[in-house]
Formats: structure tokens, sequence, C-alpha cells
């Protein structure tokens, strides 16, 4: 038994050309291969020319990987029929595509001069840096030029923001807004049948089918490729038509991808469908697959050998050059001359690639991630008298009294608004609610549903929605009701959004401002889903940056900087609102008003990365770290210590990613000693971990007398029992004591 | 496969028959179609008072006023190119071919989309027509004496092109051609004259930049539109054929011999081509990386392409190429 079965494949599809009798003459290229196809002999034989291009490069990337030259080897055989899209859509039309599309990409970059597919192909098997879509990152299909931004996901995470760039394409354009796309633009998004059973892929679906369900445009084509099987795990016959035939919302399409007239002309009655009525396609492609999941999957470890050659003879390939062959769209000669031309040009563009250079420092793998710096930032402040209409007169900074957090945001949110005529705000309750907590307020009124509006109830879809928008012109500020929330749809932002940059080298980007509520702190009320303390998973994000702060002016300065990095240099942003905060107006005794703020003048920001200090007498021995509602508690801690002749300089950290480390470093050597208060469970649940672990490493702060306090490794429970697991104001007075020396009383 | 080097072919445009080039046909030329359609061509010229083609290659001295007059110059370089490429075929396996603007024309015809003489016809009404535009072209460089890409000189060209632009409809300027490391500037007579004044003069080499094209138009630019619309009638109705070898175009896009539409090739050569930039670069580029061939072959007249060619291919840095010694030892750009 051959475990290795690229020259069994490759040989049956040269045999099955060269035993062609020929002798049939050719006919007219611009009339259809068969009866009234709407597929002409001419286009049959551009398609196959791509289908054979992309059949020839997977068989290249298999030797360049025997060879130690080449890292990736899942490939396109057998699907090659996804071309018929490539040919039909219109190279803008967005394409996000699974990792079996590389015959769709060869034909579409037909549609344009100057593209240069093979090449390409082969400097991202060989993962040189000169791979122009994600410069040595990744083996992605994906183009800069033809509009196909690069997904990595192999388990269709990128359904999401596929149906979410089609519902914002049509928004944008009712909007009256720039689009990066045409307004009658489709969405094209390809999956495998066993990914679709993926909860993203659910997500999808759903979004898209709600949104037509609800009389919105959402002009997407799921194009899945159904080859009957995921690794080695079969797809039972039928399941995919069972489940999407007949599913609400969605228009089902089928086509057997082993039929190249029939795929062509069902393809192009659904591309005209979704393009004219704007409503979302399920297109069922059942194709084949060859050669493995991937060059290290075995077939024979799950198959027979009669099962494995059965399907192998199922090769759409060999029909497609048959009828070719048989209709006269080209001579046998042509068609032997077409793969001999192939076949030397794939092995050359291969040799000319492994000499391309790779990545060869951690610099440059980074270099996308990077975060922007203030002064490349220009903070925008909307048109005079669109802030005056916006706020009916009554501009903020005008007002002089001092206000709470929530009261300020709605305000910042409502001058961004007036500055980005393309920020949209959407979540949950965020429309004519205001939000849960009011965050919304007003927006809704002002701006209209078109740009302040609710979403169904799934963070993975609002989180689609933002991608999608932001990557056809929308600066999206999507809400996450709660913390906990996020953590559903965490992979949409860890994933998807955060490494889009990184792996396109920055030349497709998704910049927005992700809004969530949370922490605990909350009297007892709301329980874990409405107090998570744990923000992990979040800080663990490349290229992500984190806001978070705990008052007033801070929240708008800080808003400002998120909305102007976003826009201007697609940095994802996230913004965590201290829940407990939000009515806060006091940190001492009641009636202090000291948690009230002024409006900060318009184009005041706040850099990112820039921690605010407390300082105390000027004589401070002990430097207290922390942020939100742990700054507050560290504020209140802060005096009740000076009495006791402790002074400490409180930092409010105000972005937990990236950390302030040197500012950290600078003043924790100033003081001498160092307490950090993480409100967020013990074990990496927050930043203080990471915040010691660098003093303890750095020159000039190893050896200081250092220390955390944490809560504990526990969700948080209903009432006063939350107390008992969270820091409180009295740990951190002990704690400080303690490093001051000090026995507490 | 035969075992002759693989090679990409470029076919000249205007400004590649000059004064050294004098007797080039004759010297070249064999019996076969070419030299039929020569005969005929030239034919065609007595009886309509001109020069004979053969007569003007075959002529004592070489006369700007008459060499470089646009439908000479073209008829000239068109035949000679295609006698030529009779030559460089028997010593090259040709993969892929590409012209640079009016080389176009001559790569349909050396593609076999066109017949020898169809491609006459085909160069004869294109010449006739873009004689009656009024505007000019001028050649620039933004590359230095190493054939490196000079970022500054790029920036002020651009530059260039706004602010005499920004003049007025009548200082209409645009590129025209991107040929590699040079750039062909066109416009309005106004436009010309103010980009020549605009433009710091930079020395590559032995020649000044920028300097005017003597009897060139405003080729590939929106003032052209009369002629796409008179060509295209006469254009479209050649008998065209399927290309024998691949074609990258002046786009840059690829046409196959199995699944080029010869129809739509002359509508672009008729449109497309006439309308917008011709981007030379772009189509080596493409060559180079989809077809890595073992030579890029200049064909004749001339070597006016060897220098944009070898442009391209140090910028790409292919086969590690990035010196102009280490290009010219390579022998990977040759002229014959």
């Amino acid at each position: 038994m051959t475990v290795r079965r690229e020259a069994i494949v490759e040989e049956r599809l040269r045999t099955t050309i060269a035993n062609h009798p020929g002798g049939v003459a050719l006919a007219p290229g611009d009339e259809p291969i068969s009866g009234a196809s709407p597929l002409t002999r001419r286009e049959a034989v551009l398609v196959f020319e791509s289908m054979l291009q992309s059949r020839l490069q997977d068989l290249e990337a298999r030797r360049l990987k025997d060879k130690g030259l080449g890292f990736y080897t899942i490939g396109s055989s057998g699907h090659e029929t996804n071309a018929v899209f490539g040919h039909l859509l219109r190279s803008d039309d967005p394409a996000c595509l699974h990792y079996r599309s590389a015959a769709l990409v060869a034909a579409r970059a037909r549609k344009v001069g100057g593209e240069t597919p093979l090449f390409d192909a082969m400097l991202s098997f060989v993962a040189s840096s000169e791979d122009p879509i994600s410069g040595g990152r990744h083996k992605v299909l994906g183009s800069s030029t033809l509009w196909i931004p690069p997904q990595t996901s192999t388990i269709a995470s990128h359904l999401p923001k596929a149906a979410g760039m089609a519902f914002a394409i049509d928004r944008l354009a009712a909007l009256g807004l720039p689009l990066e796309t045409a307004p009658d633009a489709v969405v094209y998004c390809s999956f495998g049948d066993a990914s679709a059973n993926h909860a993203t892929a659910q997500a999808g679906f759903n979004l898209a089918a709600a949104c037509a369900l609800a009389g919105e445009a959402c002009p997407v084509i799921f194009a899945c490729e159904d080859n009957g099987i995921g690794i080695s795990v079969e797809t039972p016959d039928g399941y995919i038509a069972q489940q999407y035939a007949g599913r609400a919302g969605l228009r089902y399409f089928a086509a057997d991808g082993r039929d190249l007239a029939q795929s062509f002309a069902v393809a192009k009655e659904a591309i005209e469908f979704c393009r004219t009525t704007r409503l979302p396609v399920f297109f069922h492609l059942r194709t084949v697959r060859l050669l493995g999941h991937a060059g290290t999957d075995v077939e024979t470890t799950y198959w027979t050998e009669e099962r494995i050659d059965a399907n192998e003879e199922r090769d759409p390939m060999l029909l497609h050059a048959q009828l070719l062959l048989d209709s006269g769209a080209i001579t046998k000669e042509g068609l032997l001359a077409l793969y001999a031309d192939l076949e030397e040009r794939v092995r050359r563009a291969g040799e000319e690639a492994v000499r391309r250079p790779k990545l060869t420092s951690a610099t440059d793998v980074i270099a996308p991630l990077r975060v922007p710096k203030q002064a490349e930032l220009t903070i925008r402040v909307g048109e005079a008298k669109a802030r005056e209409a916006a706020f009916e007169g009554e501009l903020p900074e005008r007002d002089a009294r001092p206000r709470h957090f929530a009261f300020r945001v709605p305000q910042a949110l409502k001058d961004l608004m007036v500055a980005y005529p393309n920020l949209l705000v959407f979540g949950e309750d965020v429309a004519r609610k205001g939000g849960v907590y009011h965050a919304t307020d007003g927006l809704f009124g002002t701006f209209g549903v078109g740009r302040v509006f609710n979403t169904i109830l799934d963070e993975t879809s609002i989180l689609g929605i933002a991608q999608g928008a932001a990557q056809v012109g929308a600066l999206p500020f999507p809400e996450i009701q709660y913390l906990a929330y996020v953590h559903n749809a965490i992979d949409q932002i860890r994933g998807e959004a955060a490494s889009l940059k990184f792996f396109s080298r920055g030349q497709y980007v998704n910049g927005m401002v992700v809004r969530i509520a949370g922490y605990g702190y909350q009297k007892g009320f709301g329980g874990h889903f409405h107090n998570d303390n744990s923000i992990g998973a979040l800080l663990e994000i490349p290229g992500l940056v984190i806001a978070s702060p705990s008052r007033a002016d801070d929240a708008v300065t800080m808003l400002r900087t998120l909305a102007a990095a976003a826009w201007q240099h697609g940095t994802v942003g996230l913004f965590l609102e201290p829940i407990a905060l939000y009515m806060t107006k006091d940190v001492h005794e009641k009636g202090d008003g000291l948690w009230l703020f002024p409006y900060p003048q318009p184009g005041e920001a706040c850099p990112i990365g820039e921690p605010r200090i407390y300082a105390g007498s000027g004589k401070e021995s002990l430097l207290i770290v922390s942020w939100a509602n742990g700054l507050l508690m560290s504020l209140q801690a802060q005096r009740t210590l000076a009495k006791e002749g402790i002074h400490a300089r409180v930092l409010d950290l105000r972005w937990l990613a990236p950390l302030p480390h040197e500012a950290i470093r600078e003043h924790a050597a100033q003081c001498g000693r160092v307490l950090v208060v993480d409100e967020c469970r013990k074990t990496h649940a927050g930043p203080s971990a990471a915040i010691l672990a660098e003093l303890a490493q750095a020159k000039e702060t190893a050896g200081l007398p250092m220390r955390r306090i944490t809560g504990e490794d526990t969700y948080i429970p209903l009432g006063p029992a939350a107390n008992l697991v969270m820091v409180q104001t009295d740990d951190i007075v002990r704690a400080a004591r303690e490093l001051a020396g000090r026995a507490t009383k | 496969m035969s075992a002759l080097p693989s090679a990409v072919l470029f076919c000249p445009g205007r400004g590649s028959y000059g004064r050294e080039e004098l007797g080039f046909l004759k010297r070249t030329l064999r019996p076969g179609p070419v030299a039929d359609a020569l005969l005929r061509a030239d034919a065609e010229r007595v009886a309509a008072g001109l020069p004979a083609i053969s007569e003007l290659d075959g002529a004592p001295a070489f006369k700007p006023g008459l060499h470089l007059n646009g439908a000479n110059a073209a008829a000239l370089i068109y035949f000679a190119t295609l006698a030529h490429h009779e030559v460089l075929r028997e010593r090259y396996r040709i993969v892929a071919v590409a012209g640079n603007s009016l080389g176009w024309y001559t790569a349909l015809a050396v593609a076999g989309v066109l017949d020898p003489y169809d491609g006459w016809r085909l160069i004869r009404t294109m010449a006739d027509l873009q004689a009656k535009v009024q505007g000019g072209q001028i050649l620039t460089s933004v590359v230095d004496d190493a054939w490196r890409r000079d970022m500054a000189a790029e920036r002020e060209l651009e530059a260039a092109l706004a602010s005499v632009g920004a003049r007025g409809e009548d200082h209409f300027v645009a590129r025209s051609i991107r040929l590699g490391g040079h750039e062909v500037l066109a416009g309005t007579e106004k436009g010309i004259v103010a980009l020549l004044e605009t433009l710091k003069k930079r020395k590559v080499g032995e020649r000044e930049f920028p300097f005017r094209l003597a009897g060139h138009g405003p080729f590939h630019t929106a003032l052209c539109a009369q002629t796409s619309q008179e060509a295209l009638g006469p254009v479209t109705a050649l008998p065209a054929r399927a290309p024998t070898t691949w074609l990258v175009d002046g786009d840059g896009a690829m046409h196959s011999p199995w699944s080029a539409d010869p129809h739509a090739l002359l509508h672009w050569t008729a449109t497309g081509q006439v309308l917008r930039t011709f981007d030379f670069t772009a189509a080596v580029r493409v060559l180079l990386r989809e077809f890595n061939p073992d030579v890029a072959l200049c064909a004749g007249p001339g070597s006016s392409l060897r220098a944009p060619v070898g442009h391209v291919v140090l910028a790409e840095g292919w086969r590690g190429l990035r010196t102009k010694e280490a290009l010219f030892a390579s022998g990977l750009v040759r002229t014959e």
C-alpha cells in the first residue's frame, strides 16, 4: 500500500488526458460548453488553468516540504471547482477564504493586471518575508489588491466577520458614508462541511439569517465546500443539505463540484441572487478531498486502500479535463501543452521562491503589532456647529459642574460620533434604552438607528459586525454588556480581530474600540456573571490595547485616544469600564465629591501607556500600583496610611496593555517599596504577577520589598459573601504596613 | 520540451530605431511571411506617396525628421522587431511575449494573434489616428547611476504631476508609461512645457533627464479618447486568432494560448491601453515571477528596453541580482 498518494493522483490526471482518444476539433470559444450552460468553452479553459495551477501548487508544496524548504501542505486538491467563484465574483467583492480556496484566488488574480498568484503561492509555502500578504508570518490565502483579507481560521471563526462585513456594506451605503467596497459588493466566505459545526460558524449563519428575517441586508455567500470529511471524521451523507436546505433566512443553492458546467451555472445564479436581493446565501458545493487533510495526514490510518482509491477516482479534475476535451474547448495536444507549461512554471517559481529572504528577527516578526505613539495620532474634534447641535447647545466643557463616570462616557461617545461620522455604536440594549448602565444614553436619539443599534443577543455576532464593519470603512464601538460575556466570544478578539494586522502585515486592519463593563464590587448584586474579575484572557493577546479608567475625565481622554488609534492605526482597543464606579462620586466620605470631574477640553487626550500618579507628601516610601476599583481603595488606604506616617504614592495604571513598566519601575525605585493592588483573582487573572516579575528582574528595582494583594481564586458569589473573596481597603492598609515593617494594630 | 533556453520576449516601442539601427531590418529580414507583409506594406506606402519602409531602413543617413516621424518610425520598428523575432526564436524557446507601448502591437503579431500584414494594418491605423492628437511625451528617470530607485526623485515626480495638473484642464498631465526606472509622462502642450520647467534636471549615466520625446503624442492618457473611439471599429474588425504563446499586456494581465479571447485583446488594444497608463514595469514583473525564464530577451531594433527591464530585475532582486554589475554579468537580460 502506498502511503504517499501525490504521484498516484497526479498520474491519474495525466493519464486521463493522455488516454483521451483526441481528434475533437476546436469548437467556437464563445459558445456554451454544453447545452444552454452559461459557461463558454473559453471560460471553461480559463477557469481550468487556475484549477490546474492550484493542483500543481499543492504538489509543489509537498515537494518543498520533503526537501525541508516548505512549511505548509494543506491543499486545495479536489476543491478546485471553487475557481468558478474566482471567475464569477468581482475582484472587489471581499472574499474571506479558508485554506482550500487556492484555485479561487488564482482565478480571481487572472481578472486583474499585475497579479502574480503563482509566485506568491510559492513565497507563502516557503514562509518568505516577501510573501506579499503575510510577509512570512503564515501561509494564508490573501491579497491586498484582490480584496482577500487573510483568514487563518481552521474552525470557521471567520464567518461572523463575513456576515458583519456584508451587513456593514449596506449599512454604510445607506448612511451615505465612504465605503471600502462598491455599494453593491457581496461578501464571499468559504469553509468546510466539518467546520460548519463550529459554534462560530453557527453564529455567522445565525447573524446573517437574523438580519434577513429582520429585513436587514446581509449580502454574504457562505460557501460550504463539502468534501464529506474533517481530517478523519466523516460527515454523514446528506448532513449539510439536511441542516441548511430549509434554514429560514438563508437561501440555499447546491452544486456538484464534479460538474463544472452545473457548478458554474448555479454559482452565477447564487451570486446574482445575493447581489440583487442583498440577502444571505448558503452555497453547498460538493467537493472531494484528495491527498489527505494535510501532508502529514496519512489516510491509510483510517481508510482502506480501496476506499482511498475510489475517492481519488472521483477527482473532479478528471471530469473537467474530459469535458474540455469532449466539447472541443481545447485539443488534446493543447491540454498536454497547457499541463507541461504549468508544470514548468510552477517548478521555476518554486526555484526562485526558496531563494527569497525569510524573517530574520523577532522585531521583524512582531512589527505589525506595534502600538502607535501618541505623536502619530490626531485627536479629532468635531466641527463646532455639529457639536453644538449634537449637545443641543450645551457643550459639556462649558458645564462647570464636575460629573461622575457614567455621565461623562455618553458625552465622550457623542463627541466622538460627531468627530467621526463613520463611528457606529452597537450591542445589546445600547439603542433606545441607552445601555443597561446608561453609558450610551442619548446617542440613539441624536444619531438614529443607522449608527446606534441593538444587535442580537450574541457577543460573537457583535464582534463579527465590528470586524466586518471596520474592514469596509466604519469605526466600530461595539459594547459587550458584561466582562463575563466576552469569554464566549473571546476568539473573535484573540484569534481574529487582534491578529488581522499580524497576518496581513498591516495591509488589512479592523480598528475598533470594544467597550466592556466589568469587575466586581457591586455591593453583592449580580453574582459572578455580572462581577467577573478576571481579565487574564485579554491581557495575553498580542497587539491589543487595553484601557481601564477609573474616573470620568480619564474615561473621556482615553476614549479619544482609542478612537484615534483605531481609525488611524487600525488598533483594536478594549475599554474596560468598572461598573461599580459608574455612579461613584465620593472617595473618602459621603458627599466629598472627590470622584467627580469636569469634561476635558476637546482635543485633550491620554497617551497610551501613560499612568496617573497620585503623589502623597513628597517623601513617599511606598508605591501602590493599582487601577479601577483597586485604585479608589488604594487612595482611601493612602489617606489612612499617611495618618500613620506611612507615605504612599499611588500609581493608576490606566492602561493594562501595554503595561507602563518603565513608569512603574521609575516610581518604584524612587519609593523603595511596592505594593500592587490587583482586584482580579490571584492566578493569571490580572496584571500584578507580570508587574512584579518585571520589577524583580529590573536592575534598578530588583531586591526591593514588594508584594501584591489579589482576589481569591474563585467565582464571585452573590450577596455580602462577595466581599470575602475580593480585595478590600483594609487589606491594602495591612499589606502596606507589613511592607513598611509596621505591625498592624 | 526543447533544450533551448527559455525566454520571455520584450518588443520595443517608439524611439527604439535610431541612427545606429539604420539597415537593421535589411540585415535581419529573412524570406517568409514577415518579408511578404513588408512587400505589401511598402507597395501601399509607395502608392500613397510615402517612402517605403525598406527604403527608410536602407537610407544612407539617418534623418530625424524622416525616421522619427510617427508613422515612419512605427512601421520601421514593427517590421524590424518581427524580423528579429524570427531569428531569435531559433535560439530561444519563447514562452511569453510583452511589449512596450507600440511594442504591444508588435507583440500581438509575434504571438500570432495577428498575422504580420494585419499587424501592419493595426500599426498604420493607430499611427494615423494618434498623429491627430495634440500634446506630447517626456522621458524622465527615477533611478540613479547604479539603477537604484531614487525615492526623492519619485516624490519630486509625483509633486510635479500634481502641481502642473492643478493649473487647469489645459495643463493636463499624466503618467503615460511606467518603464522600469524610467517614467514616460504625457500631457497637453502646455502641460508638457510646464513639466519640463518644473522637474529638476538629473543626469543618469551620460543622459540628462527629463527630455521631450520628439514626434510623440500624449499616448496612454485620456487625451487619446478620440483615438480610442475611432480605432475601436477598425481594430476590432481585424482578423485575430488565439495567441500561440502567453501574452502579458500593459496592465500586467496574462493571456494564455489556450484561453485568450482574441477579440478581447483587440478591444483592449483600442481602448484600455490607449486611454490609461501603460504599465510595462508590471508586465516585466509578471513575466519574471510567473515564468522565471532563463533569459529576459529584449528584441531589436536597438536595445532601448535593456535598461527598463534591468531596472525591474534589480528592484525585484531577481535571482539575487542587486547590482548593475551582477546583472550584466548574469546574462539574464539580453539584447542580440
